[in-house]
């Protein structure tokens, strides 16, 4: 029996700055996960992101499994991506963990070191 | 050091032109990044988890002040406030952005530094002994080969693009601290029985997924025909290498499928070849270029010294620490009252191999007034002060211990080396900043260290081996099992002339284990080792691992595992 598609969403690199952006449900790229465009539809998300690559240039697009938080917030399953959402894990100064606006609330501003 | 002649300078600043001009094009959508790719690369451009990654080279490891002030100011200026010395001698900015890529290259460019080839299927950076020039042990400099290798090979047309990435190590001493036997050449400097200065050749050496012992292919191989000998082995590696899968086409590879006879056949007769029908004038450097880039390399002016000085003995009396330090990270020098300094880059807590802009600047300052301007990335991740008289070791000592640079821990277990991992790496597999760091912590007490003594822990993130775990006394390898991190322990490798692939011990073991798993390593040695003098590695090579195999994995787990 084939397996149910996962939840996912689309992330990349912005060219400029080479900062982590994800892919916003109005089909913008933005800094903001909670904001991010999520499916089990592979096709659905591919379609906004080719109408988001008019309005700001990206390196580096890639999809990203994530599961669901209580309040619909997207969280990326594997290490990588929670590494790459957040920043360094010996450096908690460093990447988007940072910067308070871009933190998430809840269990994830508790940090990477146990994940 | 060498200086940049007129031609050298101008190619540098007009490849950053060109590459500022690629930048633009890139922006303004004039350039497509499958367009843009190669050529960020070809500068050592790579983007990485969090952002772009700039890799400097520092050919043989080898900076002056001035330089070292120039990778402190970028650091500041462009980047985070730090830089990463890698295993490769180079330095890596973690967070530069594409728009100031042009602008580092150009501040880079200002004191005869670039990115080029360090990156892509070229040759690489060449390294060398970081000890060059103050070794005790050393036949000579390993440099002017270097430099010599590494004129040769900038943008060389027809190695440009070969099957894969090719390195190249030389060392000029008898103990091989350049790990030349895991590079795709090696480079020994070495007497022949009539006393002449050559070079004997390695070939075939690399760690990665697959890791080759290198083997020598030339005993002795005279001086003058080190890039005709050079190029002959990489036109037959470039015909001959497999370019149909990236993992089988190292010159590793090539080596062993052919064998060595038949390699080094085929390389002989085209080295023949090139010095005896075609361009073999052109390989012979020019002898007033070789005394160019030689005298570049000349002793400095070292002062007749005592090998004691009163004021540093008193100090050795009296400052415990500092004691520890001179007798941990110091190394002979060639000439009497001097002495080689290890700057620890491992200090419980930091990231190996990290060093902050104020570090940076510390240690362009006393590289300026007590180590004749000289200072050189070692591949072990740490910062040397090749020539440093003894009587000016206590200011030396205070004004690293003021920058927290002054950890005793060359040799010891502390002195980890660690790739980025996977806090960074867009390759790797496993974090190993981390657990270096949960290492060093736990081996903190440097009383407990120094019973250990010496010991090399090394540790890669993936099976691309950056971390040298394959050649550590205790190596680790950070793989994904299940989405989970886990670790494989490896035991006995060698990094020197006597190279030797660690034996993996048995199942990984997940992060919070690996700790204990290497104190119950070290407890086994320090219960089986015959005496103070016989090192970690040198009780493994007496018992084998099996000891440490029934330590890590006791008969009932054993039988779980399996």
């Amino acid at each position: 029996m084939p397996k149910a598609p996962k939840p996912q969403l689309v992330s990349a690199n912005d060219l400029l700055e080479g900062h982590v952006l994800y892919l916003g449900r109005e089909g913008v790229w933005t800094t903001s996960r909670q904001q991010a465009a999520v499916s089990t539809d592979k096709d659905e998300l591919d379609a906004l992101a080719a109408k988001a690559s008019a309005t700001r240039q990206v390196v580096d697009v890639a999809h990203v499994e994530v599961t669901l938080e209580d309040g619909g917030t997207p969280r990326p399953v594997t290490l990588r991506e929670v590494i790459r959402d957040r920043g360094p894990t010996n450096r908690p100064d460093l990447g988007r963990q940072a910067d308070p606006t871009l933190l998430q609330t809840g269990s994830e501003a508790e940090g990477t070191a146990h994940v | 050091m060498y200086s940049y002649d007129e031609f050298d300078r101008t190619y540098v600043k007009d490849r950053v032109a060109t590459f500022r001009d690629q930048v633009a094009r890139r922006i303004s959508g004039a350039l497509t990044e499958d367009e843009f790719k190669p050529l960020r690369l070809q500068n050592g451009i790579y983007l990485q988890l969090h952002a772009y990654m700039l890799r400097v080279a520092i050919p043989y490891g080898t900076l002056n002040s001035a330089q070292m002030r120039q990778l402190a100011m970028i650091a500041e200026r462009w980047d985070k406030g730090y830089g990463h010395f890698t295993t490769r001698q180079n330095i890596q900015y973690n967070w530069p952005k594409l728009v100031d890529l042009p602008d580092i290259l150009d501040a880079l460019a200002d004191v005869e530094m670039h990115a080029i080839q360090t990156s892509g299927n070229c040759i690489r950076n060449v390294t060398a002994d970081h000890f060059a020039g103050a070794a005790k042990d050393e036949i000579e400099d390993p440099r002017p080969a270097a430099e010599l290798l590494r004129q040769w090979s900038t943008d060389h047309p027809e190695f440009a693009f070969l099957p894969r990435k090719f390195k190249i190590a030389v060392t000029g001493a008898e103990e091989d601290r350049a790990v030349t036997r895991a590079h795709d050449i090696g480079i020994q400097i070495v007497n022949n029985e009539a006393g002449e200065i050559g070079y004997k050749v390695i070939v075939g050496g690399g760690l990665g997924r697959t890791p080759v012992v290198g083997v020598t292919i030339r005993d002795f191989l005279p001086k003058e025909h080190l890039l005709a000998y050079c190029e002959a082995i990489l036109r037959v590696y470039n015909l001959h290498g497999r370019r149909d899968n990236k993992y089988k086409a190292r010159i590793k590879i090539l080596v062993m499928e052919e064998g060595l006879d038949s390699f080094r056949a085929q390389v002989e007769e085209e080295f023949a070849d090139l010095l005896e029908r075609h361009h073999g004038p052109s390989l012979i450097p020019d002898p007033a270029v070789v005394e160019r880039i030689e005298q570049a390399f000349a002793p400095p002016a070292f002062e007749t010294l005592p090998d004691t000085d009163d004021a540093l003995d008193a100090r050795l009396t009296n400052d415990p620490a500092f004691a520890e330090w001179c007798q941990v990270n110091l190394t002979e020098h060639r000439e009497p009252g001097h002495t080689i300094v290890s700057i620890s880059l491992k200090p419980v807590g930091e990231a190996p191999g990290d060093a902050s802009t104020a570090q940076m600047q510390v240690v362009a300052d006393l590289a300026e007034r007590y180590s004749h301007d000289e200072v050189r990335v070692s591949h072990e991740q740490n910062l040397i002060l090749p020539h440093v008289a003894k009587r000016d070791l206590p200011a030396i000592y205070d004004a690293l211990k003021g920058a927290g640079l002054a950890t005793a821990n060359i040799n010891l277990i502390g002195d980890i080396i660690a790739c980025p991992g996977l806090d960074y790496c867009a390759l790797a597999t496993a974090r190993s900043i981390p657990i270096a760091k949960d290492i060093a912590q736990h081996f903190a007490d440097s009383a407990y260290a120094r019973t250990i003594g010496e010991m090399k822990i090394k540790i890669s993130g993936c099976i691309n081996s950056c971390g040298h775990h394959h050649v550590g006394h205790i190596g680790i390898l950070g793989l994904d099992k299940g989405g989970k991190e886990n670790y494989q322990i490896t035991l006995g490798g060698d990094h020197t002339q006597d190279l030797q692939l660690g034996q993996r011990l048995g199942p990984g073991f997940d992060a919070e284990d690996v700790v204990p798993a290497i104190e119950r390593l070290v407890e086994t040695y320090l219960g089986l080792r015959q005496d103070k003098d016989e090192t970690f590695l040198k009780a493994v090579k007496r018992v084998g691992i099996q000891p440490f195999k029934d330590a890590l994995y006791p008969p009932k787990e054993s039988a779980r595992a399996a």
